[in-house]
């Protein structure tokens, strides 16, 4: 498979690991948005979300948890950010579903999306036109 | 939690524009969405973040996110969506309430990644052992 998280996975290209599983590795994003921003990633091949088994969602949203807290305990910050982002339209680059980690820090400038609101009626709508397509 | 609003969206006190409900989980509408259909899971259990959430709630609210996740593609036939946690206040969680969001995502809506850096000589291994150091 010609995929960069799996060839990291197979050790065939080196990274910072932070944490392993015998489902989920932890490693550093080179391109840091801040220092400590690990990737997590479910060990065997799935490009989205939606097709992650129950017990490999279950895995890697532990995983999370656990080096959320050692990032927190390590790098002494407050708080950070988590995110996985579905699909080239969203953002994602690599097709292999995985979690960003982002250490965050007061003042670090890291705004949150813009956002608006549903004019009268609108909302209804959407409600109304989710349940229909599903 | 009696001042929570999620607490009171999910008794009901406060109404929403409900998505999906379980045992363990209920999501909602965001009222001031970044985009159509931008929703919030969160465990119907008072708990204000990652460090606080236990292993089942945890696993049953990344299990809706993914259930909701594909309702969204399917139901919106959106190319794709956003998933985040703001975790803590620094990084910009407004209602002390663990909640993840999932954002419908259009090409070009203009939404971009925060910009990215690199790490200098030694820096990221240093990063590196800090973090494995605590991992319990």
């Amino acid at each position: 498979m010609d995929c960069i998280f799996c060839k990291i996975v197979a050790g065939d290209i080196p990274s910072y690991q932070v944490y392993e599983d015998d489902q989920v590795m932890a490693f550093f994003d080179i391109l840091p948005i801040s220092p400590g921003h690990t990737i997590i990633v479910p060990k065997k091949h799935v490009a989205d979300l939606e097709d992650l088994s129950d017990a490999e969602m279950t895995a890697l949203a532990l995983a999370v948890k656990k080096i959320g807290k050692a990032v927190m305990d390590g790098l002494g910050v407050k708080g950070y950010s988590v995110f996985l982002d579905n699909k080239s339209a969203a953002n994602q680059h690599v097709p292999h579903a995985h979690f960003h980690l982002v250490p965050r820090a007061e003042g670090d400038g890291l705004e949150r999306w813009p956002q608006s609101g549903y004019s009268e009626g609108e909302a209804e709508e959407f409600l109304k036109n989710l349940k229909k397509a599903l | 939690m009696s001042d929570c609003i999620f607490c009171k969206i999910i008794l009901g006190e406060i109404p929403s524009y409900k998505i999906y409900e379980d045992d363990f989980v209920l999501a909602f509408l965001d009222i001031a969405p970044v985009n159509y259909g931008h929703t919030l899971v969160v465990p119907k259990k008072h708990v204000a973040n990652y460090e606080e959430i236990e292993k089942n709630d945890l696993e049953k609210l990344f299990n809706a996110v993914k259930k909701i996740g594909y309702a969204l593609k399917i139901g919106l036939a959106i190319p794709g969506y956003n998933t985040c946690v703001n975790n803590d206040p620094v990084a910009g969680q407004i209602i002390p309430h663990m909640h993840v969001h999932i954002i419908p995502r259009n090409e070009k809506d203009g939404l971009a990644l925060w910009p990215q850096g690199s790490y200098g000589d030694g820096e990221a291994s240093e990063t590196q052992a800090k973090i494995r150091n605590k991992i319990e």
